[in-house]
This record gives C-alpha cells, structure tokens and sequence, in this order.
C-alpha cells in the first residue's frame, strides 16, 4: 500500500490516492500543510427586487474580501454558465420576443454585506436571479 | 505557538508564524470547518452537431451524470485549443440588428446545468475577428463537476 498520509510536528499532507506522499509533487497533495485553500462557505440564491435594481445579501464574517462565483439562475432546475444563449424575433420598437437578457454587478460593502445590482433590458426578457457561491480567500 | 491543530474537532492550519488558535480568517490557510468544493466528475467532451434550439449558432455535447444530484451541482469548461492555449472566459456577443428580425446573445461557451446531467454549447465561430483569436472554438473541452459544497 502506498504511504499517502504524514502528520507530524511539522507536516500535515495528504497526496493523492496512488501517489506516494514522500515522492508527491506540488500538483499531487489533496492536503499540504503550506498550501492555501479557497474554501466555499456561502451559498445563497439573489433576486431582484420587485422594488428596485439592488439588494444587500448578508453573509457570515469570514472575510471581507471573498472570491465570488455567480450563475445566472433560469428556473429552479437550471443554471446556465457564465451566460445563457438566447435568441428572439421582433424589432427594437416591439422588443425580441425570446431573448433573454442577464447582467448583475455585485461589490463588496463589508465583510458581512454584498451588494448585488441587477440590470434588465425592457426590450427582452429577463434573469431576474443568480446562484451566489462564496469562496475564502486568505490575506 | 502551534501554527497546526489537529484534533476531534478536526483540522485546522494558520500561515507560518500565525498562531492557529487566534489567527484571524485572512491567516488560515485550511480550516475543516468549512466544506471543500469536491470535484466529482472530471474529463474531456467533444461538441458536435445537433438539432435543436440555436442549432445553427452553437454545437453541442451531453454529459449524464452516473448518479444525478440532490442539489444542482458546479461545472466549468476550458476549451483545448490545437496551439495550447484554452478558452474559460464569457466573452459574448450582442447581435441586435437594426431592422425587424432575429436578436441573438451569444456567449462563446454556455453550460445548461442540471440536477442530472449538463450540456455545453459551443459557438460555430469565433466571436472577435482580432488575429489573436482566429479559427475555430475547439471540438475538445475538458470539464469539473463539482458537487453543491454548501448544501
């Protein structure tokens, strides 16, 4: 069997199965104890409000400047990533039936707030939610 | 002062010269107490023709999962170019003509994501006529499934 875990004073690795942890190279470690580890820790689904274009999603204090994955939401069975593709028939006057706009800006207020602004096309339809994912990021 | 902990509660490990007990969360470089983004499913898809929506903007390839998910799980592409370099960004093109007819978004890549499965849709062509980005998108896209880390 293949050595695969150390755990001492120093060392906390463990390599991938099949790779001996002594011999592993950079791109083998599952766990590496100089490694830094972009861990999700929040999920949410945001919407726009019916009131307005921007929404505050509070998160939990864990640091104030996350890496922030977003997915356009097109029901609640399917997401489409980065964008939707999307076409429609009509004219500028009468708008494109079909089309399917989707653009959301989002900025950093706080460690704890994320403001989300949702832009829309009143010539088209519309995304009007995204799935949210928070990953760590360390100093 | 331990920059490790591992104890029942799990591990934990600051950068070096930060003590893990009172490190703040800027300095932790692995804390089991959050969920890992575990990858699931892993390989490589080759687009072709279809019939269907937008067929004859986009090529298309189909992957089912062996075990569908309770949530809807994470995927990302890239393609693999023939020169080496890979495509992953969203670059997209607007196509609204002036006069009465058929308006198109059209992202290079897009990935219809299910609990069951997802299907990639390719562009036929490229988006920027810049002589950096000549050629055709590439039939051969690798992928990551990553299952739903915070659920």
């Amino acid at each position: 069997m293949v050595k695969r875990c150390i755990i001492d004073g120093s060392k906390i690795r463990i390599s991938r199965p099949g790779v001996d942890v002594d011999a592993a190279g950079e791109f083998d470690f599952l766990l590496h104890e100089n490694h830094l580890y972009a861990q999700p820790y929040f999920a949410a689904i945001v919407s726009k409000p019916s009131d307005g274009d921007t929404t505050i999603l509070n998160v939990p204090e864990v640091t104030s400047d996350p890496i922030v994955l977003i997915f356009p939401v097109r029901n609640g069975d399917m997401t489409s990533f980065p964008f939707p593709k999307s076409q429609g028939s009509g004219s500028n006057e009468t708008g494109w039936s079909g089309l399917l706009y989707m653009a959301v800006n989002y900025r950093t207020l706080s460690a704890t707030q994320i403001e989300f602004r949702f832009s829309t096309n009143s010539r088209s339809d519309n995304v009007l939610s995204c799935y949210v994912l928070l990953l760590r990021r360390a100093n | 002062m331990p920059n490790k902990r591992i104890s029942s509660g799990g591990i934990k490990i600051a950068r070096p010269g930060h003590d893990v007990d009172t490190a703040g969360p800027g300095n932790i470089l692995f804390d089991s107490s959050f969920p890992a983004a575990k990858i699931r499913y892993t390989g490589v898809l080759t687009v072709g023709d279809y019939s269907g929506y937008m067929d004859d903007r986009y090529r298309r390839a189909i992957y089912t999962f062996p075990q569908s998910f309770a949530h809807l799980p994470i995927v990302f592409a890239a393609s693999q170019n023939s020169d080496g370099s890979s495509d992953q960004g969203g670059f997209y093109k607007n196509a609204i003509p002036l006069s009465p007819g058929t308006a198109r978004y059209l992202p290079l890549y897009t990935i219809d994501i299910y609990r069951d499965r997802f299907e990639l849709y390719v562009l036929r062509y490229r988006i920027s006529s810049s002589s950096s980005w000549q050629g055709l998108p590439a039939d051969n896209w690798k992928f990551w499934v990553l299952s739903h880390p915070v659920a």
